[in-house]
């Protein structure tokens, strides 16, 4: 039975993937144009130590805004996203099934993995895997993370992204994401999505294209990177890593006002990268030094230490 | 004799990854095979599909045969104990060794010969391994063994026996499986049933036949709505590539979007979607589109909606980009052209423009062909369109949609072809430009970039050719060629040269591109292009006499390669003996030159033997003649029985004068009579670079 309303698709994907043991966690607070850059992808899938996690990640795009008036385009759209690691020997049958869960069968549905090299140059991470395509439209990206923030990730870890918007018109059959129906209250009165985010997307836009202001931007960015940095220099991850994203969300708006020149670009995203490496690379080395203690094998936890000792001073 | 079945299972592999791994897998089998002394499979047949590389391989040898051998060993009188070691050595008894004719002992040994069965998983689990991807993957918590993608299973069955190969986490089996959806359980093929047993399953194991029931299955959807479908193999390839068993869906699209270019619709259709545009039997499209599922749905009214709200969706944004881009007139993003980097190092693209702009019309000039103004205003529109949404979107549509939104302008028509011709030939099989415009400014983008960019030392290593230079060096070649172009090449690309160093409009300071070689670097990049384009025109020495023959003209260095090809085989016994003197007179002097003999002027008072002053006279007599045949008829052929002529009294200088001289005066100036002569013939080709054999 396919999910009613948008909130059922969320509930019958959580359930799925609560009944194969992933930590239900939440989109992390603080702007984020991906759930790949949520630490609990971004930082969990370096290192051995395993790690199976699903949450909704609410995922802001400035240059995607479109004041509200585009059917398919959003400023801010949801992802579902799933991390197993180490990538599990049966994760494509695993996926599908959860397809089944919200109603996307292959008696019905022509379902495909279609080849999709996934890169982040802002994150300095790659890996490889599909676009899953339902009848022609991209409803899942399914990559096996090779790198992040410059790092092998050993072991692989299979990232499964869910475009839900796309999932949820499809599903309910509309052509205009604003008439997607999020829930219907106890009088039949049906919420719809434009009800719950037509204006924040209009304002949003309006925000990114032409009410943020460069220079101030600019100036936080410079300040946002001094933070991450210093953080980074008392050996403090996880906050200088949310400084990171600081920085790429500010990088991400004032690339949607046109601030940024074609050759200017590529700086600011080295920059961006060079702090996702720091926080990987500082994440790593701590903890390298508690010994990677989610890891059950000790034997295994000892010749993993070898492998990153160079990390720990 | 054994058949073997191998078969590689995996998660979908890329499409374009499939047959280049089976020509692969082929070519380091039979390698294998003949390393052990064993010859290859009688059949060889490929299979791929997104899940699975295989072969299957019939009548190969059990082995090869027992070899006896004889091994030398020491002297017969070395001894007992040598002689004793010698054969336990060979692993033979004492007994058994002789004496042979040299006085040593001799053991008769066998060498047994590779079994197949032995030496196969070795091979097999050594191609697994090699297979050279483009990308490779590691999953789950392997360390080693890289793969395109996640393997599951692999089959080795020879004769239905298991050969053991293991990679990554998988051992070989003897059973496959079917297709993902319609057939998971195990399967256990034979050689001979492989292909029926998995069509069965549903999986069109045979790339060819898979293809083929591709084109029947969309032909068949197409002609629902009474259309053929646009014929496209390139997509036909891909599409192979991403199912196991085909089925196509016909859908539609609103007719509105049929106001949208052909190439925008076929754009959306094929680059995202992977559809096949529909089309009547004049060749216009229908607002139509066949799509290719992996499974037989239940109905397929169901995913026919799926693939026509996806199309929707996308040709409303594509309708959207086109109406906005026809708000303002193409020549409006000159402007924004100024903010985008051409590349690094080389300036923005509106400097690109300019420098096309003042290269299109020197070539103009140079050439005589062409129109100023159109070529001018060609030139400013050319890359406009790279400002345009719809190009950002689709960017195989440069060209394309500078010429619709030309022509939406009001713009010539012969100035909006020249928009979209100046990118021909976009590969080696596309077509040629139709006007001067077009072709022209063509050519001043191709001299631009490969100027441009071998400035910056980026120019192609080995196969590695990121920037298309070999591609663009070809077109441009190509273009000259076959309309025929008049003009010197070299001074093109010094004029592209400083163009980079002025910097057009004044604007900043010059840009440093860096490398002041680099128009004579591109040329000789030209000429190894210009000897694989002419290939067919004359035999290798030929071409590379004719192409270093100084010019850089490359019209006449075609038509002195056509000359002395035709010249080689129409008289070839004369023609070698002269060519064989000149050679030996272009090595003369340059061991003159070696030896630091400094070049003389020709002294008339100073000859000496009769034989030299007949050469001296008949060198007279040639001369005019064949300049004027080379420089003003282009008559090659008529120069070269000039050459004919010459030869009775070239070869009675050599048999009687000596050129070397113990008198410097004498010595220098045979040199320079010799010297003179080259010169006059240098023009026709480069002797010293033909492979001639003195003739008895």
């Amino acid at each position: 039975m396919a999910p009613r309303d948008f909130q059922s698709l969320l509930i019958a994907l959580q359930s799925y993937w609560a009944e194969r043991g992933c930590a239900l966690m939440q989109g992390y607070d603080l702007e984020v144009g991906a759930g790949t850059m949520n630490p609990a992808t971004f930082l969990r899938v370096l290192g051995p130590e395993p790690w199976n996690v699903a949450y909704i990640e609410p995922s802001r795009r400035p240059a995607d805004g479109r004041f509200g008036e585009n059917p398919n385009r959003l400023h801010q759209h949801h992802q579902y996203q799933v991390v197993l690691k180490p990538s599990p020997k049966e994760v494509q049958e695993i996926y599908l099934g959860s397809l089944r869960a919200i109603g996307i069968t292959h008696e019905d549905h022509d379902l495909r993995l279609v080849e999709d090299d996934w890169e982040s140059p802002t994150l300095g991470a790659w890996g490889l895997g599909w676009e899953v395509w339902c009848d022609g439209m991209e409803v899942t990206q399914f990559t096996y993370f090779q790198q992040a923030g410059g790092f092998e990730c050993r072991p692989v870890s299979a990232e499964l992204t869910y475009g839900l918007e796309r999932i949820a018109m499809y599903l309910q059959g509309v052509d205009n994401i604003y008439d997607l129906v999020f829930c219907t209250y106890p009088d039949g009165t049906r919420l719809t999505y434009r009800d719950v985010f037509w204006q924040n997307e209009r304002e949003q836009s309006e925000y990114s294209f032409h009410a943020s202001d460069p220079e101030r931007l600019l100036r936080l960015f410079d300040e946002y990177e001094a933070e991450c940095k210093q953080l980074v220099a008392r050996k403090l991850p996880l906050p200088a890593y949310d400084y990171c994203l600081k920085c790429s969300h500010v990088f991400n708006l004032l690339d949607a006002r046109g601030a940024i020149s074609v050759t200017e670009r590529q700086g600011y995203i080295l920059r961006v990268r060079k702090l996702a490496h720091e926080c990987a690379r500082l994440y790593l080395a701590i903890r390298a030094q508690m010994k990677f203690p989610a890891l059950k094998d000790r034997a295994q936890a000892e010749r993993e230490l070898a492998r990153y000792a160079e990390l720990v001073e | 004799m054994m058949d073997l079945v191998f078969e590689i299972g995996t998660e979908e592999l890329p499409a374009s990854f499939q047959k280049p791994a089976l020509e692969w897998m082929k070519s380091f089998f039979d390698q294998e095979m003949a390393k052990h002394g064993l010859t290859g499979a009688q059949t060889w047949q490929p299979f791929a599909t997104p899940r699975r590389l295989a072969f299957i391989a019939t009548k190969l040898p059990e082995g090869y045969h027992d070899e006896t051998q004889e091994r030398e060993g020491p002297p017969a009188k070395a001894g007992g104990k040598a002689i004793e070691g010698f054969a336990k050595k060979m692993g033979v008894p004492v007994e058994s060794l002789r004496e042979n004719k040299n006085g040593r002992m001799v053991a008769t040994i066998v060498v047994p010969g590779a079994k197949t069965a032995e030496v196969l998983p070795g091979i097999l689990e050594r191609m697994v391994r090699g297979i050279p991807f483009k990308k490779s993957m590691r999953w789950d918590a392997l360390e080693s063994d890289p793969f395109a993608r996640p393997v599951h299973w692999i089959v080795a069955s020879l004769e239905g026996k298991l050969l053991p190969v293991s990679f990554a986490d998988v051992k070989s089996g003897l059973q496959t499986r079917g297709h993902r959806f319609l057939a998971p359980d195990p399967l256990q093929p034979t050689a001979k049933n492989y292909a029926e047993l998995l069509r069965k399953a549903h999986v069109l194991a045979d790339w060819s036949e898979r293809r083929k029931r591709i084109e029947e299955e969309v032909a068949r959807a197409a002609r629902e709505t009474k259309g053929v479908p646009r014929p496209d193999e390139e997509l036909l390839e891909t599409v192979t590539g991403l199912v196991e068993e085909p089925h196509a869906v016909l859908g539609r699209f609103e007719e509105e979007f049929l106001q949208l270019p052909p190439e925008v619709l076929v754009s959306e259709m094929r680059g995202h979607q992977k559809y096949f545009a529909v089309q009547d039997e004049r060749g216009q499209l229908l607002p139509a589109f066949v799509a290719v599922s992996n499974t037989k749905v239940r109905d397929p009214a169901v995913s026919r909606k799926g693939y026509e709200r996806v199309l929707r969706a996308r040709l409303s944004d594509g309708k959207f980009f086109f109406d906005e881009d026809r708000k303002s007139p193409l020549r409006s993003r000159l402007e924004k052209l100024g903010r985008r980097t051409f590349m690094q190092g080389l300036g923005t693209e509106l400097e690109r423009v300019q420098r096309l702009r003042d290269l299109a019309l020197w070539l103009h000039g140079a050439t005589g062909r062409g129109e100023a103004r159109q070529l001018s205003e060609a030139a400013e529109l050319c890359k406009c369109d790279l400002a345009t949404a719809m190009v950002g979107e689709f960017p195989e549509l440069q060209g394309v949609m500078g010429r619709v939104y030309a022509l939406h302008d009001g713009v010539a028509k012969e100035v909006a072809e020249a928009i979209f011709d100046h990118y021909l030939p976009r590969g080696a099989e596309d077509r040629l430009p139709q006007s001067d415009a077009g072709a022209l400014l063509g050519m001043a983008d191709r001299i631009d970039q490969l100027v441009g960019i071998f400035g910056l030392g980026k120019e192609p290593t080995g196969t590695a050719d990121p920037f298309g230079l070999r591609r663009a060096a070809l077109g441009l070649l190509r273009v000259t060629l076959a309309r025929g172009y008049r003009f010197d090449m070299g001074e093109a690309l010094r004029y592209a040269d400083n163009l980079y160093k002025m910097r057009t409009a004044g604007a900043g300071a010059p840009l440093d591109k860096g490398d002041s070689r680099a128009p004579e670097k591109v040329w000789q990049f030209l000429l190894g292009r210009l000897e694989v384009l002419l290939r067919e025109k004359g035999q290798p020495d030929s071409i590379q006499a004719a192409l270093h023959t100084g010019s850089k003209d490359v019209v006449a260095l075609e038509k002195r390669l056509v000359a002395l090809q035709t010249v080689r085989e129409k008289s070839r016994a004369q023609f070698e003996a002269s060519a064989v003197a000149f050679k030996r007179i272009a090595n003369i002097l340059a061991q003159a030159q070696e030896k630091g003999i400094a070049p003389m002027g020709f002294v008339p008072g100073r000859v000496r033997e009769p034989g030299e002053k007949e050469l001296a006279a008949a060198l007279q007599r040639s001369r005019e003649r064949v300049q004027a045949a080379i420089d003003e008829r282009e008559d090659y052929l008529g120069a070269y029985s000039v050459l004919a002529e010459l030869r009775p009294v070239l070869d009675e200088f050599f048999e009687k004068v000596l050129v070397m001289d113990k008198d410097p005066a004498l010595r220098d100036n045979r040199l320079a009579l010799l010297r003179a002569l080259h010169e006059v013939f240098a023009p026709l080709a480069d002797f010293a670079r033909l492979q001639v054999e003195k003739s008895s």
